[in-house]
């Protein structure tokens, strides 16, 4: 997650708000955040009940774990791009840039 | 029975997205704001949204 931060104003200028989802409680998001110095998106948690909106968005591993998943939703609501890594990874943000300048 | 590595289910691109209300940090996560409720649907006709799993905080990436 703290790659986007450089991005935001690319996200900004393609009038796409980010929203991190983790099965994180509220106060150690803010912890974690705070401890990078701060993030200029929220950070949702998917923990009650436990990772109700990654189960429905297919990103919920046996283990409980959440994968690492970018999912861009277009002003109708409507998924537009998705990426699905390994947790190692970070997804490549040219291609959610990509995927953004289709929908402006 | 052996769990699933992956999960199974999965969306396609051109599908609606499941809508969600989760309680999030404020707008800037970190900054001290106070705790909000965050609807995927609220920004439905006015913002595309960056829907950005990610496996646990102090994840190294």
């Amino acid at each position: 997650m703290p790659s986007y931060e450089e991005d935001l104003s690319e996200f900004e200028r393609r009038n796409a708000q980010v929203l991190g989802i983790s099965t994180d409680q509220v106060f150690s998001n803010e912890a974690w955040a705070k401890s990078m110095g701060g993030l200029s998106y929220p950070l949702l948690s998917d923990n009650w009940p436990y990772g109700y909106a990654a189960v429905q968005y297919g990103v919920l591993r046996g283990s409980g774990t959440v994968e690492r998943a970018i999912f861009v939703v277009d002003k109708q609501g409507v998924i537009r791009y998705i990426d699905i890594h390994d947790i190692a990874e970070q997804p490549p943000t040219d291609k959610i840039m990509e995927a953004l300048d289709k929908l402006r | 029975m052996a769990q699933p590595k992956r999960a199974v289910w999965r969306l396609q691109v051109g599908e609606e997205a499941p809508d969600f209300e989760l309680t999030a940090t404020g707008d800037g996560a970190g900054k001290g704001g106070p705790q909000k409720k965050v609807r995927l649907s609220d920004y439905r006709g006015k913002k595309n949204v960056v829907v950005a799993f990610y496996p646990a905080a102090f994840t190294p990436v």
